[in-house]
């Protein structure tokens, strides 16, 4: 009987294709990788059939939790400086280069005017959150609507920029499980006088398949 | 008091100029491998497709006290979807009456469906501008007409005065969520003009607290 050889080379491959291979999916996944910026509040937004996508500069959006506060955002950082500036000077406070830095980074915010100052001072994001817990959000009642500075303001400079960039597009993002009324509320702030926001779009997710 | 081994390292030192003499350049790549892998494992398994939509919306333009009233809307082809708690859908067909309103109509009754049912409900009464949105898909699909004569013609025919309209108004228990999936279901069902309201007539309000007492 013929004995069985095995063969005598070492089992070691060539592995430079395969190395070849995982550093380049390495590099795709590490340069198209966005780290998602450190939400301030947690929405679930309701899912839509609507394809549309979602502007990446030039959105206002006004954020809407699940317990009703509300919460201004915006995706242009020389904009966001340029509205904390503005209402800053209404409570008397002068943002340093570093608060500018930090209110570029913070994503939505939801605290009265008068705490702004107050929520820049902290440093990391989980005390900036336990901050913004204690307040409502942003004012919204009658007597003190803070939610319309926030958009007029924002809109305000979109009109006095030197090169006019026409108007910014307005999104409302609110969570699924929040009241309607709550957000009708919000509708009807966008569409009083002096803003006259109508149109605007809704963010959701894109719902997979319903029909 | 600390030694530095050197035996080790004179031999180590004929064993490495032995090695660069023959000039092998083989070096160890599964460290490396190893490290590639993690890094894409750890990558592959943290992004995660997120993919947000947008739903356009546009809301009228709150009228000039001094402007003249506009002729009321037809609803004689209109259905008015009440949202309210626990994702329920309470609707009826055509104008609202009472039973001594004196338009000698009978009386409105509010018949109960939700979210599952609903889209059926209102294909099946407007099946057939759905039937002509289809075909109207179907060549869009087929490469027949282009994408703005599609669009064109789709809201051309959403639009016809005949057409259903909608309703939605909302009680105090509504979540937003119904009401963004009652939007969705308007554009399944080929609906071109809905309004969204967040306040209902005192009648409707009356019948709904009844229905919802059931609940």
């Amino acid at each position: 009987m013929p004995k069985l050889k095995m063969p005598k080379s070492s089992p070691s491959l060539d592995m430079t294709p395969m190395v070849d291979l995982a550093f380049l999916l390495v590099t795709f996944f590490m340069l198209t990788a966005q780290f998602r910026p450190e939400e301030a509040v947690a929405v679930d937004t309701p899912s839509s059939m609507s394809e549309s996508a979602i502007p990446t500069t030039n959105m206002m959006t006004i954020v809407v939790d699940s317990t009703g506060k509300v919460f201004w955002d915006m995706t242009d950082k020389g904009i966001r400086d340029a509205v904390l500036v503005e209402l800053g000077q209404r409570v008397g406070f002068t943002p340093t280069a570093e608060d500018k830095v930090k209110f570029a980074n913070v994503g939505p915010v939801g605290v009265p005017l008068q705490q702004l100052q107050a929520l820049l001072a902290l440093e990391s994001g989980a005390e900036r959150k336990e901050f913004v817990k204690q307040f409502n959000g942003i004012p919204t009642d009658s007597l003190n609507n803070q939610l319309r500075d926030w958009i007029s303001t924002t809109r305000n400079i979109y009109w006095n920029a030197s090169d006019p960039h026409g108007n910014p597009v307005v999104a409302l993002k609110a969570d699924g499980n929040t009241n309607y009324k709550r957000v009708a509320e919000v509708i009807r702030i966008f569409q009083s006088p002096g803003i006259q926001i109508s149109k605007f779009k809704m963010i959701t997710d894109l719902e997979s398949s319903r029909m | 008091m600390a030694q530095v081994p050197e035996g080790g390292g004179g031999g180590g030192g004929r064993h490495e100029k032995k090695r660069a003499k023959k000039g092998s350049t083989h070096i160890d790549m599964t460290p490396m491998v190893d490290l590639a892998f993690l890094l894409l494992t750890f990558f592959i398994l943290t992004t995660t497709m997120y993919k947000p939509s947008t739903l356009q919306m546009t809301y009228p333009v709150p009228p000039d006290p001094n402007d003249p009233k506009p002729p009321p809307t037809e609803l004689s082809n209109a259905v008015t979807l009440l949202l309210t708690k626990k994702d329920q859908i309470f609707y009826y067909f055509g104008e609202f009456h009472t039973a001594d309103d004196g338009s000698g109509k009978p009386p409105t009754v509010l018949a109960r469906t939700d979210f599952s049912q609903v889209q059926k409900l209102l294909v099946e009464r407007n099946k057939q501008t759905v039937m002509e949105l289809n075909a109207l898909a179907k060549e869009f699909n087929d490469r027949k007409i282009t994408e703005q004569e599609y669009k064109a013609k789709r809201s051309a025919i959403k639009g016809t005065p005949s057409n259903m309209k909608a309703i939605i108004k909302t009680d105090e228990d509504a979540k937003y969520r119904n009401m963004i999936d009652m939007v969705d279901e308007m554009d399944i069902s080929g609906i071109g003009s809905y309004g969204v309201l967040d306040s209902l007539k005192a009648g409707e309000r009356m019948l709904l607290e009844v229905e919802k007492q059931k609940l």
